[in-house]
């Protein structure tokens, strides 16, 4: 486990670069995670030669699966524990139909010309397809005593004329001939599950081909086992009652044997994918020697309870698998990981069902006899189409996950269909419409719970999405260099990944890598000034806290969401701009019409009050005007502006000035921070001017860690600044402080004067949203 | 010597406080032109729109421009008066730097803000006339930049700036060698942007404030022949020439 697994998960939200950091390339965030096979050359060669084999092998079965014997009777077991005659295949015959089937018999003349009669009982247990599946050592012998008698009997028959008598309760005995079953008398089941079985092995050999490591390995094991688990159901299902010896030993050697593989291969992959758990090598070895160790046990002991221990040991080391999952998610949470433990469980969970029901037992022994035969071969089917899922199942292409789903289900369904047709003794025609009825069911649920969603899962409301895209879009206008921050935050919010990183590189849509497990969304220029030509893109790494895929549907998602983005954002610059525009208009007409006219009243004043109240409002509008058109104002050359302004004012008045200014950084003011200051400025020294008859006044401006202060301090006659009544000057300069979001005081300076100080903390804040203050 | 001045101003009531204006600040004024637009103006100067207004045997000595006038911009006028051997001052109600900026580049001495005060017209109309150009820290800031990158012109055109419409679009020229700063101009540019006073400025560096006034005149030369050399190409790219 690499030391980029073993970090926590970071929890601050905002965690993100800002500008100035490093910002990785995305082949370094994704870190070849993406390792494309190449079917080039001997890959492909072995591809087609391991499928080749395959068929050949399925051929040669069935080549001898069509010179087996076959009895051209369907027998079936009744409630009652007899074997009844289900159908037979010459017309002749019907009548026979529903009677109870005791045994068969054989007379054989000998070359002496004594007749030697062979006879063999047929109980139900003989309709067992497979010893595996008998818990019961006692039974499991019976068993193979019941085959090993037919299979004697039909040895003594001669070649060319294989007769057989049918001995029948209530009814006379009644001959059959029996001949080989040929390629017509194969089943159609047999021809599917080796179908299934075939593809299972060429999945397991593309998988294993495409990379060959241990996890791979373990994958072709597991499908291997189960193809295997497939072949032997499918040449049962056309054997009936002749087994061969050797078959049967070989059968229940072998399915046991394949189940703790099966088993053991599950461990491999618990602690291989899709990462390495700590001491995997342990766990993988310590898995394979128990299987071996029971397997051994298990075969050559032949205790009576054997069975028992088989299905234990598999239970207990499947069940270990899914513990060790559970760890290796705890470790370093991977969707993958949760999606792989679900599906064990349920297949865990299925095949311990079906061990007990069939350990149990049950009243009624043909409805044993049909959960072995139909229940078993229906969860190794369900074993097989989930393997077949496994490999595609987090691919980005949802048309294949969907359709291997459906795959999945309809397997289901064929396999319910065939259990309540087999159990309950349902119509057909019933019992298909409620298997499908229910695998539509079980599709729906299982995929919402394994794919898409878990319960749990807050998932943002579209109103909620709105907002957010709202609140972001005015965000952006005031700061569009948070861009990259900002789309990070709305995308956690949205997807809820373990990991958000920006990275450089070039995503023209939204795409998915890593089967699934990353999401890479393009991250568009939304600055108006194109200062960064650099692409850059968020890669979204394990979906909801790493409990889910993204699907594709989730990157389209997120590219809707980016261009909504951009319409409103350009929308609203566009509003911007208008709104601008008809500032700056209003500003001139104001200026032109209004100015020009107080200019004329201005000169035609009757006394001088009346002239410099006029000229002070000219310059207030003069003021107004300019702070409307103008775009921005940087503190530092405001601040050039007021003192020059004070210093022309002050000067004409005899009037000292004193100007000290420091800043920590330079900012822009918004348009309503400029006016205000301008106006608190003006006011105060216009009230020292006008009043005060002072003759130095101290201006201090500081801008340190957010917060403004400004000083203004005279020498004039000013005393008591407390006794002052609030006229206009007073009160509007509260106003603007107040606008500001800061505070204002009046003291008495020494020796003589006033001093009034203002300060803004946090100044940065007090900027609002463009065109306040206006 | 007596002074001839023109005044050139469209609203009577301003007329008449500037004529009040100028007599104060001159005990030696020979006569005053009055014109209420370009075409009087013109007429008392003796040329034609788009022409050059050339010395007479007896030329005004100081000529006061409006900036807006009824049939168009003082800075036409200001450019017909490119070669005219007078004192021109902009007097005008703008005090932004989109309209003065311009004003200077066309050739004006100096501003006037018609709101201010009588007496503070005078002053500022004699420090004017005596070579102490007044220069904002706005306009110092595109002062800068236009000796720094050369086309202070083009940002001298900001969309808020429609009253240098008719002189606009000047081919861009990068400063020639004689028109670049000194590093003593430049670092008095720069004190000027930030507000500070000439008396300030000649403290901090250090030398007498007439030095400061003569680097600032020295600046508005320099300006000027930019200005100039730009109006000359542009009239003989319109064929005037």
């Amino acid at each position: 486990m690499s030391a980029m697994d073993t970090s926590p998960p970071r929890a601050a939200p905002d965690l993100l670069i800002g500008g100035s950091g490093y910002i990785p390339t995305l082949d370094e965030v994704l870190q070849g995670s993406h390792d494309l096979p190449r079917w080039i050359g001997w890959r492909l060669r072995m591809l087609v030669g391991a499928v080749l084999m395959g068929f050949v092998l399925v051929l040669l079965v069935g080549q001898w699966l069509s010179s087996q014997p076959r009895l051209p009777v369907t027998l079936r077991a009744t409630a009652e524990g007899t074997v009844r005659l289900h159908s037979v295949d010459n017309p002749a015959m019907q009548r026979l139909e529903g009677h109870i089937l005791e045994g068969l018999r054989s007379e054989i003349v000998q070359p002496y010309g004594s007749i030697q009669v062979l006879e063999t009982p047929i109980e139900m247990l003989a309709l067992q397809r497979s010893g595996r599946w008998i818990s019961d050592a006692e039974q499991r012998q019976h068993f193979v005593n019941l085959h090993l008698g037919v299979a004697r009997l039909l040895e003594a028959l001669p070649d060319n004329n294989k007769v057989v008598q049918l001995q029948l309760v209530n009814a006379p005995d009644e001959p059959v001939l029996i001949t080989p079953r040929g390629w017509s008398g194969l089943s159609p089941l047999f021809w599917l599950l080796s179908a299934l079985a075939l593809t299972l092995f060429a999945v397991g050999a593309v998988v294993v081909l495409a990379g060959p490591q241990l996890r791979n390995l373990a994958y072709l094991a597991l499908a291997l086992s189960q193809a295997g688990q497939l072949m032997f159901i499918a040449v049962e299902t056309n054997l009936d009652l002749f087994l061969p010896e050797w078959f049967m030993t070989l059968d229940m050697r072998a399915r046991g044997g394949l189940d703790l593989v099966t088993a053991a291969a599950m461990i491999q992959v618990a602690v291989l994918h899709p990462r390495r758990l700590k001491g995997w090598p342990y766990f993988m070895a310590l898995g394979w020697a128990a299987a071996a160790g029971l397997g051994i046990t298990a075969m050559s002991l032949d205790h009576p309870n054997s069975w028992l221990w088989l299905h234990t040991g598999c239970t207990v080391m499947t069940g270990a698998a899914i513990m060790l999952m559970g760890a290796a998610y705890r470790a370093s949470p991977h969707p993958f990981t949760l999606v792989l433990q679900r599906f064990s469980i349920i297949t865990l969970a299925t095949w311990v069902l079906l061990s007990v029901a069939v350990a149990r037992g049950g009243a009624r022994p043909d409805m044993l006899l049909n959960i072995t035969t139909f229940g078993v071969m229906t969860w190794h089917v369900f074993f097989a189409s989930e393997l077949l899922l496994a490999p595609y199942l987090s691919r980005s292409k949802q048309i294949l996950q969907e359709f291997s789903l459906l795959a999945a289900s309809s397997t289901v369904a064929a396999s319910l269909d065939l259990l309540f047709v087999a159990v309950f003794s349902l119509g057909q025609f019933t019992s298909m419409t409620l298997s499908l009825f229910l695998s539509f069911g079980v599709y729906m649920s299982v995929r919402r719970w394994l794919m898409t969603r878990l319960p749990g899962r807050d998932p943002i409301t579209m109103e909620r999405l709105f907002e957010r895209l709202y609140r972001m879009a005015r965000e952006l206008e005031r700061r569009p260099a948070k861009t990259d921050d900002l789309l990070a935050r709305l995308m956690r919010e949205l997807f809820d990944p373990l990991e958000v990183t920006v990275a450089r590189g070039e995503v023209f849509a939204s795409e998915l890598r890593g089967n699934g497990s990353v999401m890479l969304v393009r991250l568009p220029s939304l600055r108006p000034h194109k200062e960064t030509p650099s692409k850059h893109a968020l890669v979204l790494k394990h979906s909801n806290k790493g409990r889910r895929l993204f699907t594709s549907e989730d990157a389209r998602l997120a590219d809707r969401i980016i261009d909504q983005l951009h319409r409103v954002l350009s929308f609203d610059q566009a509003v911007e701009q208008g709104r601008s525009e008809e500032r700056v208009r209003i500003a001139q007409d104001l200026h032109d019409d209004i100015g020009a006219r107080l200019l004329t009243l201005m000169y035609q004043a009757p006394n001088a009050n009346i002239e410099e109240y006029i000229r002070h409002t000219l310059q207030d509008l003069k003021t107004l005007t300019r702070g409307l058109a103008a775009q921005s104002h940087g503190l530092s050359e405001a601040a050039g502006e007021w003192k020059r302004d004070l210093h022309q004012r002050l000067g004409f008045a005899q009037c000292e000035l004193t100007w000290q200014m420091t800043q920590d950084c330079d900012v822009t003011l918004s348009m309503g921070q400029w006016s205000a200051l301008t106006r608190i400025l003006r006011e105060l020294v216009n009230n020292t001017i006008s009043h005060a008859k002072a003759s130095k006044v101290q201006v201090v401006l500081v801008l340190a860690n957010d917060q403004l202060s400004l000083t203004v301090t005279d020498n004039g006659l000013g005393r008591a600044p407390e006794t002052w009544s609030h006229g206009l000057g007073l009160g509007g300069v509260r106003k603007r402080v107040k606008q500001l979001g800061g505070t204002v005081r009046w003291s008495e300076a020494e020796p003589k004067g006033v001093c009034c100080e203002v300060v803004v903390e946090n100044f940065s804040a007090s900027a609002g949203p463009t065109g306040d203050g206006l | 010597m007596a002074v001839k001045v023109l005044i050139l101003e469209d609203n009577p009531v301003a007329r008449g406080f500037l004529c009040r204006v100028v007599r104060e600040s001159f005990s030696d004024i020979s006569s005053i032109a009055e014109a209420g637009d370009l075409e009087a103006a013109r007429r008392l100067l003796g040329h034609k729109a788009g022409g050059r207004a050339a010395a007479c045997d007896d030329p005004y000595q100081l000529i006061m421009v409006d900036l807006e006038l009824p049939d168009g911009s003082g800075l036409e006028l200001l450019t017909e008066l490119a070669n005219y051997p007078a004192t021109r001052i902009v007097t005008t109600l703008y005090s932004d730097d989109e309209h003065l900026f311009p004003a200077l580049q066309c050739g004006a001495d100096g501003y006037l803000l018609k709101e201010d005060r009588f007496e503070v017209l005078v002053e500022e109309l004699q420090k004017i006339v005596r070579g102490q150009p007044p220069l904002s820290p706005a306009i110092a800031r595109r002062l800068l930049t236009h000796f720094r990158t050369g086309d202070g012109l083009m940002s001298g055109h900001a969309p808020a700036a429609p009253a240098a419409a008719p002189v606009s679009a000047p081919a861009p020229l990068a400063p020639l060698d004689h028109e670049r700063l000194t590093p003593r101009e430049s670092e008095v540019l720069t004190y000027l942007s930030k507000g500070f006073t000439i008396k300030e400025i000649a403290a901090l560096m250090g030398i007498k404030w007439f030095t400061v006034n003569d680097h600032i005149k020295s600046i508005y030369k320099k300006l000027n022949v930019s200005s100039r050399a730009e109006a000359a190409v542009l009239a003989s790219k319109q064929g005037l020439v």
